[in-house]
């Protein structure tokens, strides 16, 4: 069982891999927020296994998340940009989902 | 090859009919004789047939004029090939040794020249006539493939003037917000369906057109609505336009663009994101709109050509010329981007 953290600026966004991530009996999600700078000392202090996270996002994006978290957990990128694929295959990622994600690509991603 | 071979298989249908024609004139048409006058026949058209074949098809395209000049030209030159070929072909028969003949010059040339002439011209109507069939099917073919490319350019620029005004990630991220709302609140997934196809539309079918204010209003709404539902309570909106501008004309999307502008570069950008005021007043016989924002603000140098402040810009420029304006301020805080245009 893997411990989950989602992170995006878009609430609606939250909730629908929240919805799709219920269905799935591998992850159990831990927490999830909408305020990157908010987010970051709970991702420390949760310390999950993976964290969905969105790219654009305001005053630093996910890239900077990275980089400021002390945790390093694995990373799900889910964005509606596809220009960032490169940059993201140089971090800790194991998937880069493109926005609305599809249940198949999310599944294919968790395995 | 096959020139040659359709060349000695034309001469040899001339030599043949040349024959058979003077063969009912004969009164004793005797296989040997009818042989002979045949060889004769058939170095007479060989060789009149080779010149023409050779000669023609570099001496017709450069006669020039009207029809009767070329006309009398081509007969000229046909003569001439007539008269010279035959004299060519009477020196080859007499001084041969192998088949005796008896000819004489001057019937022979007469002959020789009306035949010449004869279906020397007879073939320069038939060629010209596939010349132009072919000319003209060649720029049947030139012109529909013009046309073809023309349509697909027209639907290129329609398509990229689309692009422009709808960028491809607002349409995934609205999407994306429309896939959540779809089960935990179907109606307000189907009113951001309605507002999407709203601004779809307009903008395919309005997109470079006048449109009234209201109509402007009512898709600049349906826009800012749609982001509201990703955004929320960060993304906040009034509107102030006087009643009697309703009806005036404005460039279709041009307040929506602006208000997209405030989106990217105030709300997206700010954790509390920002509120947006969007304003309309008559002034000296122009209309000025501002649409201000409490954002970090941004310069108006960096911004990227093709980006919508720059398109709007250059479409006020082609409708307006230097009669409207589009400027920009920084405000304390935020920024304001205003336009001017005649009503």
């Amino acid at each position: 069982m893997l411990t989950a953290y989602l992170l995006d600026d878009e609430r609606l966004a939250i909730e629908r891999l929240l919805r799709m991530l219920a269905a799935d009996a591998r992850v159990r999600i831990v927490g999830s927020g909408c305020d990157p700078e908010a987010a970051l000392a709970e991702i420390d202090s949760l310390a999950p296994d993976l964290l969905f996270l969105d790219i654009q996002m305001p005053e630093f994006d996910g890239f900077g998340v990275l980089r400021r978290l002390i945790h390093q957990p694995l990373v799900i990128f889910t964005t509606a940009y596809d220009q960032y694929a490169l940059q993201a295959f140089e971090t800790n990622s194991i998937a880069y989902l493109l926005k609305p994600v599809e249940a198949t690509k999310l599944t294919q991603a968790l395995n | 090859m096959r020139h040659l071979a359709k060349l000695l298989f034309f001469n040899t249908l001339v030599a043949l009919i040349v024959i058979l024609i003077s063969s009912s004139f004969l009164r004793d048409p005797r296989p040997e004789r009818l042989l002979r006058s045949f060889v004769v026949s058939w170095v007479y058209a060989t060789t009149i047939g080779s010149i023409c074949w050779w000669v023609l098809p570099r001496v017709a395209p450069r006669i020039r004029g009207s029809a009767l000049t070329r006309w009398l030209q081509l007969l000229l030159v046909l003569f001439a090939i007539g008269l010279g070929g035959g004299t060519l072909a009477f020196l080859l028969m007499v001084t041969q040794p192998f088949l005796r003949v008896r000819l004489e010059y001057l019937p022979s040339m007469a002959i020789c020249i009306v035949i010449t002439l004869l279906i020397g011209s007879i073939s320069c109507v038939v060629e010209e006539a596939r010349h132009r069939l072919q000319a003209s099917t060649l720029e049947l073919r030139t012109r529909e493939l013009e046309r073809e490319r023309a349509l697909k350019a027209a639907s290129d620029a329609r398509l990229q003037s689309l692009e422009s005004r709808i960028h491809p990630h607002f349409l995934f991220n609205t999407l994306n917000s429309i896939s959540s709302l779809v089960r935990s609140s179907p109606e307000q997934a189907e009113e951001m369906i309605e507002r999407l196809a709203a601004l779809l539309r307009f903008s395919l079918d309005r997109h470079g057109n006048m449109v009234s204010l209201a109509d402007e209003l009512k898709i600049t709404r349906d826009y800012l609505e749609i982001e509201k539902a990703r955004f929320g309570e960060r993304l906040r909106y009034a509107f102030e336009v006087p009643e009697e501008l309703l009806q005036a004309q404005v460039p279709a999307l041009s307040l929506q663009t602006l208000a997209e502008n405030s989106v990217k570069y105030a709300v997206g950008v700010q954790r509390n994101g920002a509120e947006i005021f969007i304003r309309a007043r008559a002034k000296n016989q122009m209309i000025e709109f501002e649409v201000s924002d409490t954002g970090p603000g941004f310069s108006p140098d960096s911004l990227a050509a093709g980006h919508g402040l720059d398109t709007l810009k250059q479409r006020l420029d082609s409708l307006f010329g230097e009669r409207a304006t589009l400027t920009t301020r920084r405000l304390e805080p935020g920024m304001e981007v205003a336009f001017r245009i005649p009503c």
